[in-house]
């Protein structure tokens, strides 16, 4: 009789019937008679037929994008890889007929009222366009017309999707959005938060946050989760760039009482490599200092620290004493 | 130690509640009064943490403490008042070799303020260790033990405390006054205060003094010499024969040095003034507002410590100070400028411009001549660079409106930005972006651009003749890429070590000046203006 922790690194296998008729016999038999492999056997039996009845979801672009990438360097290949042009003819067979598809999503998503002979969906006009990684859309929600010229890539077709229907196309597609609307509108917000956020956003530039800087400036115009999103670039970004741009525009929203972004100035002011950031964030602790008349303690025991560290580059310390200045007496 | 914690609910004393117009905004008042008596060794130590209020503590011949501890609530109505009364509370613990006096208060509001006095007698030889808040007002007398004190503001006022004293405090004035020298060494500091020695003319005491920003002044004859320093001054020098050394040091405040027996005695500063100084400062508001139009932005704080201020220099202007800010409207000759910690912002130069900064930002307008501008930390921000120069900081960003001639910009860290280059730039950062847009008028530019962790960005005029070698080591070649608005361009990937080469080559309209751009984990982009 086998022992119960045999047994249950064979679960997996006895689940999908691998072992051989003797091993699974002998299984068997154990978890018959034993009630703490019966328990578990019944748990795993549960587990497996649940992950059986949930939905089969695509793989999002990035994690497939990132395997291909693992995949490709464990294979062996030549040191010079030739920059070879896509296949133009073989690429626009395929395009042809997922770009109908697509170019008729735009159509019916962005919805413009002087066109006439948009076939806007029911989905379009009655759900607003969502923002996603991955969406899966019936083809009669989408119109057939198509829009500029979209990007498409990953193309693949499906023979039987999940949901009954005959055929089925998956692809990447590049676009280009415009968002109108008031800059404290939550779309917006949501979404600078994000680009602010994500470190793999390639738009996350300079230019990004002095827009942020321009709309967000203002006493009573700071809004708290760009303020947060501001923080953890400067916490977090590698870009040296990005930390002193983000601790200039927090200098400038500096009104906004947001924890994270006083954390974020204290932990750069402390710890910051770049002096010219905690040059900033000492000018923007000062500047939060004025306008709430007074800083918290553990503010003011940075800044103190700073002014007397000797090892400090000097106008850091002059600044940090100033600011302290600057506190309610 | 804390086993005999005894908490004395602000409520439980006898409160007398007197609803005065003692002040506009808080209308009604309360006091109350608790009065403590403990039993403390010869060598035993009080601990005072008062977040707002005043101590007044004095050494007596007796053997225990006498605590009498006033609490103050002052609040806009009587309901607030009711409730300020509650949220305030004593606590006194210790034992004979240590005692503790902690009142808990929550921080003011706009509905009223809260504040403990103490008044306190203790025996001479116990130690004091005082922690105080924003508006505090220390005062200690006649105690031979050690004294430590913390406070962020206010003043310490310290009569014939002859232990060692360890005084540190952000802004507040203090005063040390001795009717005998000290015993043994102390320690005093203000970041921003100032500091009033005030010692027996013939007594023996060695001094320090060092300030970062401040000034050093003395009404007695105190031999001594500077010790050398980058920034800011020390001074050591000794009363009399010398004795136990009393350090006294402040960032941005004043120490004096001053005799008890005449505290009225003018002091003098033991800097050297410099000829600029002497010369006073203009009105820095003035300064700013008169050359604002080439200015690239405002100097970034005007009230800071300003050293030089002047709308115009007739001829050359050289400058060369410790720390201060130097803001100068225009020079009309060569400007040389030096400053250990502080902004130089410099309106326009006919000259040469040679300026330097161990720390703060630089900020010039019109530059006629060559420059070279460095700064230990901060911004560097370039109006118009007509012969072109050099320009580095160690961290920061770098900004250059026009340049006339060939610039070298180089940042430790930070964005590095050429908005019209007229000439060859050749520009690197250690992470940041360099954007460099060449003029449509340069009939000559090469440029060598290099970051790591940052994007290049190169503007090249319609038509503009060039010779790209451009080249992206990065780990995620699907990440980063080269991309150019101008045909001509063969890009080539290979594999170095674990990370992948971007390589473009080629010639645009026809080939002409060099470009060569080399980027780590970051994106090449050369672009057209007006395209996105």
């Amino acid at each position: 009789m086998p022992e119960c922790n045999v047994v249950l690194e064979r679960m997996p296998l006895l689940l999908i019937e691998a072992l051989d008729v003797s091993t699974r016999e002998e299984s068997h038999q154990h978890i018959e008679v034993c009630s703490v492999c019966a328990t578990e056997w019944a748990k795993t039996r549960q587990t497996w037929d649940l992950m059986g009845e949930l939905p089969e979801l695509p793989v999002p672009a990035r994690v497939r994008r990132g395997l291909a990438m693992h995949l490709e360097e464990l294979q062996p290949r030549s040191n010079v890889v030739a920059f070879v042009p896509r296949n133009r003819r073989a690429w626009l067979q395929i395009a042809a007929s997922a770009m109908l598809v697509v170019g008729s999503f735009f159509a019916g998503s962005r919805i413009h009222s002087g066109r006439s002979g948009a076939l806007a969906s029911h989905v379009a006009q009655n759900a607003p366009f969502r923002l996603a990684e991955n969406m899966v859309l019936p083809a009669s929600s989408i119109a057939p017309e198509i829009q500029g010229r979209p990007e498409i890539r990953n193309v693949k077709f499906i023979d039987n999707p999940t949901d009954g229907s005959d055929v089925g196309v998956t692809f990447d597609m590049t676009s280009h959005v415009t968002m109108t609307g008031g800059s404290h509108e939550r779309s917006f917000v949501n979404l600078l938060s994000y680009v602010l956020k994500d470190s793999t956003q390639m738009n996350r530039t300079a230019d990004t946050i002095q827009w942020v800087k321009q709309q967000y400036t203002g006493a009573d115009n700071a809004d708290p989760q760009i303020v947060s999103a501001l923080a953890s670039v400067l916490k977090n970004d590698s870009h040296e760039g990005l930390r002193l741009k983000a601790a200039d525009t927090l200098r400038e929203l500096s009104g906004s009482t947001v924890p994270e972004a006083q954390s974020a100035l204290i932990e750069a002011l402390k710890n910051d490599p770049n002096p010219a950031v905690r040059i900033k964030a000492v000018e923007a602790l000062s500047n939060l200092a004025k306008a709430r008349n007074g800083l918290e303690p553990a503010s003011v025991d940075t800044l103190r620290k700073k002014a007397v560290q000797d090892d400090e580059n000097p106008y850091v310390r002059v600044k940090a004493a100033e600011a302290l200045k600057r506190i309610n007496l | 130690m804390f086993d005999r914690l005894k908490a004395v609910p602000f409520i439980a004393l006898a409160l007398c509640s007197v609803a005065t117009m003692a002040e506009a905004q808080f209308k009604s008042t309360a006091s109350a009064r608790a009065v403590r008596n403990f039993p403390i060794a010869m060598n035993g130590a009080l601990w005072i943490d008062d977040s707002n209020g005043s101590v007044s503590v004095t050494g007596a011949d007796r053997s225990d403490i006498l605590i009498e501890a006033t609490t103050i609530v002052r609040a806009a109505d009587d309901d607030a008042l009711a409730v300020a009364k509650t949220q305030a509370q004593l606590f006194f613990a210790g034992d004979q070799t240590k005692r503790v006096a902690k009142a808990v208060i929550p921080e003011a509001n706009n509905r009223w303020v809260i504040s403990v006095n103490y008044v306190i007698q203790v025996p001479r030889t116990i130690s004091l260790n005082i922690v105080g808040g924003t508006d505090d007002k220390v005062q200690v007398s006649n105690v031979f033990g050690p004294l430590f004190v913390r406070t962020v503001g206010g003043t310490i006022e310290l009569h014939d405390a002859l232990g060692g004293l360890d005084i540190d405090s952000a802004n507040a004035n203090i005063f040390v006054y001795y009717s005998n020298p000290p015993r043994v060494p102390s320690k005093i500091a203000s970041l921003n205060g100032s500091i009033e020695l005030h010692v027996p003319q013939n007594g023996g005491v060695a001094w320090l003094a060092d300030t970062l920003n401040g000034d050093i002044l003395s009404a007695i004859d105190v031999p001594g010499r500077f010790v050398p320093r980058v920034n800011g001054h020390v001074y050591r020098g000794s009363v009399g024969s010398g004795g136990p050394l009393i350090q006294t040091r402040t960032i941005t405040g004043r120490i004096y040095l001053l005799p008890k027996e005449n505290p009225r005695a003018i002091p003098r500063s033991l800097i050297p003034p410099t000829e600029q100084q002497q010369s006073g400062p203009e009105d820095v508001r003035l300064v700013l507002e008169r050359w604002r139009a080439v200015f690239l932005q405002p100097p970034t704080d005007p009230t800071g410590s300003v050293y030089v201020a002047h709308s115009r220099f007739n001829g050359d202007f050289e400058f060369d100070t410790n720390n201060g800010n130097v803001f100068i409207g225009q020079v009309d000759g060569a400007a040389k400028v030096t400053t250990g910690a502080g902004e130089i912002a410099l309106g326009r130069v006919l000259g040469t411009c040679n300026v330097r900064s161990l720390g703060g930002p630089l900020n010039l307008g019109e530059v006629a001549g060559q420059l070279s501008a460095r700064t230990s930390a901060g911004d560097i921000l370039v109006r118009a660079a007509r012969r072109g120069g050099t320009v580095q900081t160690e961290g920061g960003s770098i900004y250059v409106l026009y340049s006339g001639g060939p610039m070298t910009l180089d940042s430790g860290g930070g964005d590095v930005t050429l908005r019209q280059a007229m000439a060859g730039v050749k520009a690197t950062t250690k992470s940041g972006d360099i954007s460099i847009a060449v003029d449509a008028g340069a009939r000559s530019a090469t440029v060598d651009a290099r970051t790591v962790g940052g994007s290049i960005f190169l503007n090249l005029p319609p038509g503009f003749p060039a010779t790209i070698d451009a080249t992206i080591l990065t780990r995620d070649d699907n990440m980063h890429s080269i991309q150019s608005d101008m045909p001509g361009l063969t890009i080539l990937k290979d594999k170095v070590g674990n990370m992948t080469r971007i390589r473009a080559q080629g010639k645009i309209n026809g080939g002409g000046d060099k470009m060569t751009l080399h980027v780590e984990n970051g994106n090449i982009r050369i672009r057209k203006p007006g395209l996105r």
